[in-house]
């Protein structure tokens, strides 16, 4: 029985109290591959973690970056303003973090007892996925459909109207 | 590891699991040529991303001296892409993503992304890691001249549990078994065993439906009959006869129906009987993760509705199947009999009926979907607006509620239009068909009768044909559609058989000892769980309780306290380690003897419907009414129990809404006393009570733990001041263990919560 020693206590970041603008912070990455994060030159923030705070309905606005065991550090908004590099950086780690293929093309859909196998082309190529039930198709308030499929990969169709007939027959009747 | 192949029978989604032996054989093929010779693979790993977040196939191969990321060339052949020394490697993460992740690889002063995969190579790519650790570890204990640990095989990290273990192919949702692996004919050989205790009854039901199905031919014939042998021959003698004879088949018609209704129904509702108890009882038997992976909701539906479903179909669908194939064939035969000419032309709109009906039928199956998806949309805002009718009102939100269900309730509208449309489309669709069919035959027998006025053709046979014409395009339609009912029955067959064949998850050992009265000694032999593959709740925790020793666990939310009582009861079985009581293996106890000797108390204490005495004595029913009081007592709820006006025959309403917190959970104390059990779980016992409610629980509590080896969670470690010892728990791991005047000088973290704690206390009393 020799139980590890607790981790020493988290000392909070001071900048959660406000919303940063983008020019008071920098990223970088280091050789590690780490996000570290840069705020008013002064305290810097080693393996962070960024999230978005409205990832489905404006995933570019509000970023956060999260720290040791998950608090944020800081949370800053409107991050176009960055300067280029980070801004690059950002723009890299958030289209890794939140990878939703868009579907571009349905070409079929198999359903056997309510589970269906779909066969699509997205932005990021041609791929198979799989859904348990239509459950797992979102329609957005906006128009927009998510879709999750059985393994928790999402896609997106950002504009179900500007679909090919034939695509939207298939997901007309799917959802 | 053999290095034998593991030939034809594994199928695509074995060859996926990323085991050397396993690789697909275009993979075999260019790897041999990357291998140097001796060299053989540990470990493989498909991914499915490339750099770039674009799909492509990328394979990463560990072998005991490098470690190789490979990009198959299109047509044959490979690429190296990525090619590391394993003795450079310092460690290993995988980074979880929303919908994907990536696996990364630290070496001296630098990181490295080895592959990028969608989620469902997760399980492959832990792994894949898993080993990666291995290896750094052992790259860190040389660096220190240690000697290296053994390396371990990975644990198995499952697929995802949506799928069918044979094939790979998804499970429906709330399904466990493939429908796909499943054959059809053993859905019917099981759903007749359920018909066979009643099987004379069945028989007599469709003999009944048959000999309907026959006099429901008999008038037309008779007609003809009427038509030409009684008016033709002008015989009123045969008339009395004829109509007697209509008469009669009218009254047998009838008769027969009752009782064929009633019997067909007695034998679905027998089925349903059993069906549903049997269900209900193996319910029972299942494992809470059975219950976490499915809802409530959806287990009720399965002992309701889809249990109705299939009385249905065997109460009416089934003989609807039969009534309406014999009907044909018997109709089709008279056809034939009665004039081959004619029947020739009877069978030209059968194709279009039939096609038609097919497509109907798929059509309206979908959109029927469809709406019954929009209903239950429309139950979902109901079920959220009106118990939060108060916070909608206290917002004064009611035009926005109306709104929201107005939306929903014009997308219902929307698609039942579109369910009329195509009825009212179909529906005369084919009646003109069957009309065109009916003026083929009349042209055509009246043309035959005009022409050759001697022939074959009577009038009679005539009105007769064309009777039984009506009679025989109705279930050609009927047919058409059948495919779907026989889906819709399948579907639920297999929804309930599903339920009786998901075994319980942690099974009793053949020969489990039953567990003798204990004194309450328990031990956590490096004790490994976690709910999902790869991510512990519980990693390598280890302790020894003594006896009748009050143990608190402490821990930050999701720290794993709750999981770590929950193994104790043996709701799950642990991955690896073990949990011994009195020096028992707690696999190796019968589970009912293992249960009897726990008590529970829970944070939302469970109320049944019935009277307070019953909930009390719901672990003991014999108890005496002198046992039920003094357990009360004890729980301080003898007071205000006594206060109600039935005592303790009140009734408590439905999950005991009637009552508050504070004497839901003092009910549920009284219920684990009364059940004397050697150890005891109190888990965030006074966590929604009010402080002088929790003094009178704590002091209930108090004389409830002597005696008896007790764990208790509680966020207050106010709660905890009378225990002997401190479990402090954190991500999973046990970080100290000791008695509170030890964790508090040793300064961790159970010192650093009771120094938040009394803080907090300063503003709130406790």
């Amino acid at each position: 029985m020799n139980p590890k020693r607790s981790s020493p206590p988290l000392e909070l970041s001071p900048y959660r109290e406000e919303i940063l603008s983008p020019e008071r912070v920098r990223l970088r990455r280091d050789q590690f591959r780490h996000l570290r994060l840069l705020v008013d030159s002064e305290r810097e923030f080693a393996d962070v973690r960024v999230a978005a705070a409205y990832p489905i309905s404006q995933r570019a606005n509000f970023v956060g970056f999260l720290g040791e065991r998950g608090r944020e550090v800081a949370l800053i908004r409107d991050p176009e303003r960055l300067d280029p590099e980070s801004r690059l950086l950002l723009e890299e780690e958030l289209a890794r973090v939140y990878f939703t293929p868009c579907i571009t093309r349905i070409y079929r859909v198999e359903e056997t007892f309510g589970a269906s196998r779909w066969e699509v082309e997205t932005d990021r190529g041609f791929t198979i996925f799989e859904l348990a039930d239509r459950e797992q198709i979102r329609t957005l308030a906006d128009g927009r459909i998510l879709i999750q499929d059985v393994e928790g990969t999402r896609f997106e169709i950002p504009d179900p109207g500007a679909l090919d007939p034939a695509s939207q027959a298939v997901l007309d009747s799917e959802t | 590891m053999s290095e034998e192949s593991t030939g034809d029978s594994s199928s695509a989604f074995e060859q996926a699991q990323g085991h050397p032996n396993n690789l697909p054989d275009d993979v075999r093929s260019w790897l041999e040529g990357l291998l140097r010779p001796d060299e053989r693979v540990d470990a493989s790993l498909c991914a499915d991303l490339l750099r770039d977040g674009s799909y492509g196939e990328r394979w990463a191969f560990l072998t005991p001296q490098r470690l190789l990321v490979v990009a198959p060339v299109d047509g044959q052949g490979a690429e190296v892409e990525l090619e590391l020394a394993t003795d450079q490697i310092t460690g290993c993460r995988i980074r979880d993503f929303v919908s994907s992740g990536t696996l990364e690889v630290t070496i001296p002063e630098q990181g490295l992304e080895l592959v990028r995969f969608t989620r469902g190579f997760r399980a492959e790519a832990a792994s894949m890691c898993f080993s990666l650790e291995q290896i750094a570890r052992g790259n860190a204990q040389n660096k220190n001249g240690e000697a290296a640990a053994a390396r371990q095989a990975p644990p198995r990290f499952d697929a995802s549990a949506g799928r069918c273990p044979k094939c790979g192919r998804v499970l429906p949702r709330r399904s466990q078994t493939c429908l796909n692996c499943l054959q059809r004919g053993k859905l019917v050989v099981r759903l007749f065993s359920y018909i066979y205790p009643y099987r004379w009854l069945a028989v007599v039901g469709l003999a009944g439906t048959l000999a309907l199905a026959a006099l429901r031919l008999v008038p037309t014939y008779l007609t003809k009959y009427l038509i030409d042998d009684v008016i033709g021959g002008n015989d009123l003698n045969r008339l009395l006869v004829v109509i007697v004879a209509l008469i009669a088949v009218a009254l047998g018609t009838a008769a027969i129906g009752v009782g064929r209704t009633y019997v067909m129904q007695l034998v679905g509702n027998h089925l349903m009987y059993d069906l549903r108890t049997q269900v209900f009882d193996h319910l029972q038997l299942l494992t809470l993760s059975y219950y976490n992976r499915h809802q409530t909701g959806h287990i009720m539906a399965r002992v309701t509705s889809d249990i109705v479903r299939l009385q249905t179909f065997i109460a009416e669908g089934l003989q609807d199947i039969i009534v309406n194939v014999v009907t044909m064939v018997l109709i089709c035969g008279l056809l034939f009999w009665l004039d081959p000419r004619l029947a020739v032309i009877a069978l030209v709109p059968i194709p279009l009926i039939t096609v038609g009906a097919y497509w109907f039928g798929r059509r309206i199956h979908h959109l029927y979907h469809k709406i019954w998806r929009r209903m239950s949309r429309i139950s979902a805002v109901l079920a959220d607006t009106i118990p939060g009718i108060r916070v909608v009102k206290s917002f004064a939100q009611e035009p926005r509620e109306s709104r929201r269900f107005e939306a929903s309730s014009a997308d219902l509208f929307d698609q039942e239009l579109r369910a009329t449309r195509l009825g009212s489309l179909f529906f005369p669709s084919i009646g003109f068909l069957t009309s065109l069919g009916s003026t083929l035959v009349l042209g055509l027998g009246g043309y035959l009768m005009l022409t050759q006025p001697d022939g074959r053709l009577t009038l009679g046979s005539l009105v007769a044909f064309l009777g039984y014409l009506v009679q025989f395009y109705q279930p050609v339609t009927n047919l058409g559609q059948i495919n779907h009912r026989l889906q819709n029955a399948a579907t639920s067959a297999e929804r309930v058989f599903e339920v009786l064949d998901a075994t319980p998850e942690v099974p009793e050992a053949p020969g489990a000892t039953v567990l003798p009265g204990i004194k309450g000694e328990v031990e956590f032999r490096e004790v490994r769980f976690g709910y999902e593959p790869g991510r512990y709740a519980l990693d390598g925790v280890s302790f020894h309780v003594k006896p009748g020793e009050m143990i608190g666990l402490v821990g930050p939310s999701g720290a794993g306290k709750s999981t770590l009582v929950h193994l104790i009861c043996r709701f799950y079985d642990v991955d690896s380690g073990a949990i011994l009581i009195d020096g028992h293996d707690i696999r190796e106890l019968s589970l009912r003897s293992l249960r009897e000797q726990i008590g529970v108390v829970l944070q939302e204490p469970f109320l049944f419907h019935g009277t307070v005495a019953a909930n009390i004595a719901y672990a003991k029913p014999e108890a005496s009414p002198e046992e039920i009081v003094a357990a009360a007592r004890a729980a301080n709820a003898h007071d205000f129990i006594m206060a109600l006006l039935d005592g303790y025959d009140t009734v408590i309403g439905e999950r005991g809404q009637t009552m508050s917190g504070g004497e839901r959970q003092r009910i549920s104390i009284a219920r684990a006393i009364l059940r004397d059990p050697c150890i005891l779980i109190l888990d965030e016992a006074t966590a929604s009570v009010d402080t002088e409610t929790e003094v009178q629980i704590q002091k209930a509590i108090e004389r409830l733990v002597e005696n008896r080896t007790t764990f208790a969670i509680a966020h207050r470690l106010s709660t905890l001041r009378k225990a002997h010892r401190l479990i402090v728990l954190e991500q999973g791991e046990l970080a100290e263990i000791g008695a509170h005047d030890e964790l508090i000088a040793s300064g961790g973290l159970y010192s650093r919560l009771c120094h938040m704690q009394s803080e907090l206390s300063k503003i709130r009393a406790w």
